[in-house]
């Protein structure tokens, strides 16, 4: 998925909030499709609000609390890998192409993704591609298809009596345009991931000596890109509705200790923990692309790499800016402590905000 | 139900709309109206996209659309445009009636509420956004404010929609008569230029002969529904409840099938399943019950709940729909779904509290009157209970094939308390 693919997903689970409370509002459902075809396959990532996937699947909520935990999930991921796998038809030539759910995913913003693929008997050059989902969910409901076409990437809307259309191996399914797309997508990510950067900011606010500094960038590098590693393969994808307060909490830490140390030599013993923590956010981030699993790996470090590269992007103007501004007396003198009351405001915030909302 | 969205069918399938990515409001502001004429191509449509009113204009056209298709998904593309025209102009005063309309049919009435009385503040010339603030109050059972702002809304500007909402609203409070009189002016005042319109306020007249059992007025008034909107859905069904109250049952499954195929409700098939019953088809009434909560399921929570009540079974999570229901609004109906869950359930005192809450207007509606009766008899207030259920039966004696013969069934038998909810 390009970036702007990426940014409409925000877009499309903010527009499902809508301004309704969610848990009163009889709202009318909209998901979001990323759809790539390959010489003889289709690859599909499709967000739905929780509510709606309970909605159409209510087996899911076990507990009726009309939210999906993760617990929930991995207890019904089974059944529910062989239901979604009929979520589309998609057909090449006039026949059938069998589907498999690849990965059934938490994401941010109460979303639940799904992963398909679709194997196709052979190459073709178009398929007919149809969302079968429409008579589980609500009445009205919209699903944005955002088709990477062989000239522009292009969005569909389809609903209840225009469920389909029809898809060409597009360029986009290329692994040097992936990788590259990856990369700015990393880059990206770290630039417009505030609560990542507010905390970067925090671990540098009152670092004096380089030799320090390096210590502690590289421990929270080191850490974030462990797990991020972990959790953009599978093999450990803590619930975000965990992840992302403890994101917020470690914010709101940092900006706190920086009341109490001068001295970050030793703070690098507590960068590399909180990375760990930060790490698991940035692989939610790359599985919401819904990556197809034979470029998974690639894709990991492109976007790693984008998020290193962004990361050293933002220090290299953070850190000249701190020592020029630690030349005025009264940023000496007050500077740090405004600062980190903000970052201590700003992590708390999002800690309550992610907890409740 | 004043608010009742309407709808003509599209007669193919439509195509998907096609446009290029910018961003989700602007994709689904823009994206074409498909579906009258399939066959045209697709194209996106041009709308200056510095001007507020144009996307208004883009807004309306989807309004009707989604009036005429009976696809309330299309409400998210007015809201798109609403917002489009918000993040020109912040206050225009059309892009936020267009959004209070969008909140109205997310359920979100308390939200159009608030939005439609800054409006009115703001615009006290507006009659539009009287009537959208009216039509929240009547959802949120607000009901002296919403006659109030509807007089407001009259005496602006007195025409069809103005009428109309006062014809529903002299009706709800009893006044029968100023009702019929009401929407006798709601139609000298049709709008050729907007036959949709026309045809849901033949039908909304309609209702009115309905409920007092004047079948023969009834049935006629809507057949000149279908004279404006061919096969208008809410017309045919309507016709098929009075077949089947006459007792002519194949032309009664011939409209509401006809209904269902283009706009399907939960009420719908389950007066199908009714007409399907009564001609003894007992596996095609199954099928139309089950397409009934099915429909329900899928987001129709209230009228489920009152479905679930008529059959009887699974009242816990009928209770859970109403109770989830009551939260967003107060309407008489939704205490009366209450009252039916809670008398099914055995719990008369609480079912009596719902049943006075749904009664408090004195709506001359059977169904309401049968279940206050039912209630009270199981009560033990026998007299009242008698009254009531002789009033229901006497208003319209085939308001509901079931319910007409359980209200007899306890009116003529002895019944000891509670019966019917065995």
């Amino acid at each position: 998925m390009n970036s702007s693919g990426w940014r409409c997903i925000g877009i499309v689970l903010a527009l499902l909030i809508w301004n309704v409370p969610a848990a009163l509002a009889h709202t009318i459902g909209l998901s979001s499709g990323e759809y790539r075809a390959g010489p003889d396959r289709i690859d599909a990532s499709i967000i739905f609000a929780r509510d709606e996937a309970i909605a159409g699947f209510p087996q899911i909520d076990r507990n009726g609390d009309k939210d999906i935990s993760q617990a929930e999930l991995d207890e019904s991921a089974a059944a529910l890998k062989v239901a979604l796998a009929s979520a589309l038809v998609v057909q090449a030539q006039s026949v059938d192409c069998p589907g498999e759910t690849r990965a059934l995913t938490l994401t941010e913003n109460n979303g639940l993704q799904l992963d398909l693929r679709f194997q196709c008997a052979q190459a073709s050059a178009g398929y007919l591609v149809r969302f079968a989902l429409f008579d589980k969910l609500t009445v009205g409901h919209r699903h944005l298809a955002h088709v990477q076409g062989t000239q522009a990437q292009e969005t569909q809307v389809l609903f209840e009596s225009a469920p389909q259309f029809e898809l060409a191996p597009g360029a986009a399914s290329s692994l040097g345009s992936s990788i590259v797309a990856l990369f700015t997508l990393g880059i990206e990510h770290i630039l417009t991931g505030y609560d990542h950067l507010v905390f970067l900011l925090g671990l540098v606010l009152i670092g004096r000596h380089i030799r320090s500094l390096i210590w502690v960038v590289t421990a929270f590098t080191l850490g974030h890109m462990i797990t991020f590693g972990l959790a953009a393969l599978g093999w450990l994808t803590p619930d975000p509705g965990i992840i992302e307060p403890l994101i917020a909490l470690t914010i709101a830490y940092i900006g706190v200790e920086n009341f109490f140390v001068r001295d970050i030599r030793h703070r690098w013993m507590l960068a590399f923990p909180f990375g760990l923590i930060h790490g698991f956010g940035f692989g939610g981030a790359l599985r919401e692309l819904g990556v197809p699993q034979d470029e998974l790996l690639s894709a990991l470090i492109s976007f790693n790499i984008g998020v290193e590269a962004g990361q050293l992007l933002v220090l290299l103007i953070l850190l000249p800016l701190l020592w020029w501004l630690r030349r005025f007396a009264i940023f000496a003198k007050y500077g740090t402590a405004v600062i980190s009351s903000l970052i201590v405001v700003a992590g708390l915030s999002w800690f309550f905000e992610r907890v409740i909302g | 139900m004043i608010f009742a969205a309407s709808c003509q069918p599209a007669s193919e399938p439509a195509k998907p709309t096609l446009v290029s990515a910018t961003n989700t409001a602007e994709i689904l502001c823009l994206a074409p109206i498909s579906g009258a004429a399939p066959d045209e191509p697709i194209a996106r449509p041009h709308v200056d996209s510095t001007s507020a009113n144009a996307w208004i204009n883009r807004g309306r056209a989807w309004v009707l659309h989604a009036r005429l298709s009976a696809d309330p998904g299309f409400y998210l593309n007015v809201g798109a445009c609403a917002d489009q025209a918000l993040s020109l102009e912040a206050n225009h005063a059309s892009a936020l009636e267009l959004k209070a309309l969008v909140m109205m049919n997310m359920h979100d009435f308390a939200g159009a509420r608030d939005l439609a009385a800054s409006l009115v503040k703001s615009h006290p010339e507006s009659a539009s956004a009287f009537g959208l603030l009216a039509d929240a109050q009547l959802e949120l059972g607000e009901y002296d404010a919403a006659l109030s702002n509807t007089q407001t809304q009259l005496n602006l500007r007195p025409n069809m929609a103005g009428h109309a909402r006062a014809s529903y609203l002299r009706w709800l409070v009893g006044d029968a008569a100023g009702a019929r009189r009401l929407i006798v002016l709601a139609l000298q005042d049709r709008n050729m230029a907007d036959a949709e319109a026309t045809a849901w306020t033949f039908v909304e007249a309609g209702n009115i002969y309905w409920n007092m059992g004047d079948l023969a007025a009834a049935d006629a008034v809507y057949a000149e529904a279908l004279k404006w909107v061919a096969d208008y859905p809410a017309a045919l069904a309507a016709r098929g409840k009075i077949a089947l109250a006459q007792g002519d049952h194949a032309q009664a499954i011939e409209w509401l099938s006809q209904s269902l195929k283009i706009r399907p409700l939960v009420d719908t098939a389950w007066w199908l399943g009714d007409a399907l019953t009564a001609q003894a088809k007992t596996s095609e009434a199954a099928g139309a019950y089950a397409q009934a909560e099915a429909i329900g399921r899928r987001g129709d929570d209230l009228m489920l709940a009152n479905f679930l009540a008529s059959q009887k079974r699974d009242l816990d999570q009928a209770l859970r729909l109403v109770d989830d229901d009551l939260k967003t609004r107060s309407s008489i109906y939704v205490h009366d779904a209450r009252s039916w869950i809670l008398y099914r359930m055995g719990r008369f005192d609480e079912a009596l509290a719902s049943s006075d809450a749904a009664m408090r207007l004195s709506t001359p509606d059977p169904k309401l009157i049968f279940h206050a009766g039912a209630i009270r008899l199981a009560l033990g207030q026998r007299e009242a209970g008698m009254r009531l259920l002789h009033q229901a039966v006497s208003l319209n004696p085939s308001f509901q094939a079931n319910a007409v013969a359980e209200a007899k069934t306890l009116m003529s038998a002895d019944a000891a308390p509670g019966l019917a909810a065995e």
